[in-house]
């Protein structure tokens, strides 16, 4: 048998590994000074990690929580609606609105379902609650976005700043890899594809 | 909708949720400004929240979402961060107590400093107690993506441990 990988000592350290496997590295153990002392420094991380991390635990107060105390936040901010909503779910609005505008080119249908139709009317968003929706971009779409994403800018005096300094690469950086379109799931897909079903035939 | 299921739902993640807000933030009072915060805001959207996916899953994606933001902002207003300290029980060798409480730092420390995806990870599988599998879903990876993850930063603190000759230590206690 070959010498054990790093990668497979810490799959048996985190019981990801089958029984015969496990006999299989021991038996390996057993005949290898290389991978016994391998195994011995990976024990030892592994070990103080967990003692670590239990006493770090311990440690923590962590304060009482009741639902009581939520409901009542919730019944006096009901009334302040428009304030939640401006900071909770505006601002992720504006945020993939920012990014529709810098990629409108390339779409983000994922190549390698080929069944989803590669179709350039089409955006697939995706917001900060990974709620996925399909939008079919016209030109009153397009007009409110940009809308959306200047007044982002123009809100938002850090990023004003970026955007003249140039660095607003990093922003579009940062909220590319949150919506991370490559990695959609089947269910997102399956959504995605009624959503695309129901524009065609509206 | 906000039946008692509800509540115990809030209730049995509202623990692991402040852990890792304590972890990220590593101060007690924004942990459990934001920790409260997290619990509001997925309180007052449980109408969005569709219901074939996990609801622990739904709660992390927004208490992420959350404590990063809160982090940033803290960043603006260059609020000071107040290190935990370990507090270590008298009884017992005193020799291996220090030790101990070295290492401890010693690991706190590299952990601090890890890639925030890295952290991100770490935390999750330890102070989450979360299955790589369930990681992939919160973040939205795959498994191995993970599990990748996941090596580099136990590599890091190998390799941190080794470099400083500190790899020795189950013998020395």
């Amino acid at each position: 048998m070959k010498c054990i990988k790093d990668k497979e000592l810490m799959d048996y350290f985190n019981d990801e590994l089958n029984k015969t496997r496990k006999k299989e590295i021991a038996a390996h153990l057993d005949g290898c000074k290389k991978c016994r002392e391998k195994f011995r420094e990976w024990q030892a991380i592994f070990s103080l990690t967990k003692d670590y991390v239990e006493k770090d635990k311990e440690d923590m107060q962590i304060p009482d929580f009741n639902m009581s105390k939520l409901k009542t936040i919730s019944d006096e901010t009901a009334e302040d609606s428009s304030f939640s909503l401006m900071r909770y779910w505006i601002k992720p609005a504006i945020a993939v609105a920012a990014v529709v505008i810098l990629s409108l080119t390339f779409l983000f249908f994922p190549a390698k379902k080929d069944n989803l139709p590669s179709n350039d009317n089409f955006l697939v968003l995706q917001d900060d609650f990974m709620e996925t929706t399909v939008t079919q971009v016209d030109s009153i779409n397009i007009a409110y976005l940009e809308e959306a994403l200047l007044q982002e800018i123009y809100s938002d005096d850090e990023l004003r700043k970026q955007v003249l300094s140039g660095e607003f690469r990093d922003y579009y950086d940062i909220i590319m890899d949150d919506m991370r379109y490559n990695e959609l799931e089947d269910s997102d897909l399956e959504l995605l594809e009624k959503e695309l079903n129901k524009l065609k035939t509206s | 909708m906000k039946s008692p299921e509800i509540n115990s739902l809030f209730e049995k993640n509202y623990k692991k949720i402040f852990r890792l807000a304590l972890k990220m933030l590593k101060n007690y009072e924004d942990a459990e400004d934001a920790t409260q915060n997290i619990m509001q805001l997925a309180y007052e959207n449980l109408d969005s929240f569709r219901w074939e996916a996990k609801f622990s899953t739904w709660l992390y994606r927004i208490a992420l979402n959350h404590i990063y933001s809160y982090s940033n902002k803290r960043k603006k207003q260059q609020k000071n961060v107040s290190k935990l300290n370990y507090s270590f029980p008298d009884s017992g060798n005193p020799e291996k107590r220090i030790y101990t409480e070295e290492l401890f730092k010693k690991l706190d420390e590299i952990i601090e400093d890890l890639p925030p995806k890295q952290k991100e990870i770490f935390l999750l599988r330890y102070y989450s107690n979360l299955t790589f599998k369930k990681i992939a879903k919160i973040l939205q990876k795959k498994v191995g993506t993970v599990k990748s993850s996941y090596f580099f930063a136990m590599k890091k603190i190998k390799e941190s441990f080794k470099k400083k000759d500190l790899l020795d230590f189950e013998e020395q206690l």
